[in-house]
């Protein structure tokens, strides 16, 4: 069956793969990690993980590791974690290019970003 | 065993704010919904109590079994209630589920994954109603047209059809608009669950006469065929 190609991660969907390359995990473990991990700034209601879960299958990054009983897990694949990597650069990139523009505003007396509290 | 009692829904089942809204309202008053019954509701009599609604997407291309899916979100404090489910567009099904714990996270914390997903299939179930009813419309005007004069000359009992249907028509036209009106509410997170008693009132009326209309044309058919 061809794989439904995902567009850009959101945050929930960043956070989910980043909460199942620490292993496999069911869903309500994935939303705990994600709070704990983020202090609770990041919360994600059932209706978005599994609708978000159910995407990742159909684009082959998770794979089911247990459907026995009620609760089910899921595991990270490799496509997964490329696509997780690819996004974790793209964001290091996007923090770099704010902290340059930071250190070109200080040389011409404008406030750097991270003063200005944006 | 606990009171139960059968009312009519004000809004179509489409109108995922409204409804979610309506029921919100009614477990204010003590009446706990049970199921749905077509445009009817059957609301069982308990404690009032703040209680949040909200529709969500059902996984249908999983085969889970119901029970499977109401264990999934119990997890979260939601309970997913049987045969509310609506079926809009080709895979989108949707349930309602509600919770009574101001704790449980709440149903979508992101637009992208319901909104977009339930507005496009919105959309296109109220595009494919439009293009049902003017093909409709297209063929009554035809046959008016070839035979408008014949009909109404000597097949008097037509006439009501003629009025009738382009009531009902517009009754079809309308619920096509409000499908458009909650799939645009969806794509701009501008849900609006406020319980409104005049729009209620409205509703009723309106609903009233769609039945009535209804009946009508069916008694005129009837009519037609017996003829």
């Amino acid at each position: 069956m061809p794989r439904k190609a995902l567009g850009a991660l959101t945050e929930a969907m960043f956070y989910i793969l980043m909460a199942l390359t620490e292993g496999e995990k069911c869903g309500v473990e994935v939303t705990a990690w994600i709070e704990r991990h983020t202090s609770g700034r990041v919360r994600i209601g059932p209706g978005t993980l599994y609708t978000i879960l159910g995407s990742f299958l159909d684009a082959g990054l998770i794979t089911e590791t247990e459907t026995e009983g009620r609760r089910r897990t899921y595991a990270i694949s490799g496509e997964g974690e490329r696509r997780y990597a690819e996004e974790l650069t793209r964001l290091r990139q996007c923090v770099a290019d704010a902290e340059r523009r930071g250190d070109a505003c200080a040389e011409n007396g404008a406030l750097p970003i991270f003063q200005a509290g944006i | 065993m606990p009171v139960r009692k059968t009312v009519l829904c004000p809004y179509f089942r489409q109108e995922f704010d409204r409804v979610e809204g309506w029921c919100e309202e009614m477990e204010r008053r003590g009446m706990r919904l049970v199921q749905f019954k077509g445009q009817f509701a059957v609301l069982e009599r308990g404690e009032p109590r703040e209680t949040r609604y909200r529709y969500c997407a059902v996984e249908t291309g999983m085969d889970e079994t119901f029970e499977r899916e109401r264990l999934k979100y119990a997890d979260f404090g939601w309970e997913l209630l049987y045969n509310t489910t609506l079926h809009v567009g080709h895979s989108g099904e949707y349930c309602l589920a509600r919770t009574a714990d101001p704790s449980a996270v709440e149903m979508y914390t992101d637009k992208e994954s319901f909104g977009a997903l339930a507005s496009k299939q919105l959309f296109i179930s109220a595009v494919v109603l439009v293009v049902l009813i003017a093909i409709d419309v297209f063929r009554f005007l035809r046959v008016c047209q070839v035979g408008l004069t014949g009909l109404v000359e000597y097949e008097r009992r037509v006439l009501p059809l003629l009025i009738l249907l382009p009531l009902l028509f517009c009754c079809l036209i309308y619920t096509a608009l409000c499908t458009q009106r909650t799939s645009r509410r969806l794509e701009a997170d501008t849900l609006d669950r406020e319980y409104d008693p005049k729009e209620v009132r409205k509703r009723y009326i309106f609903l009233a006469c769609e039945g009535a209309l209804i009946i009508a044309a069916i008694a005129a058919l009837l009519l037609l065929w017996l003829a």
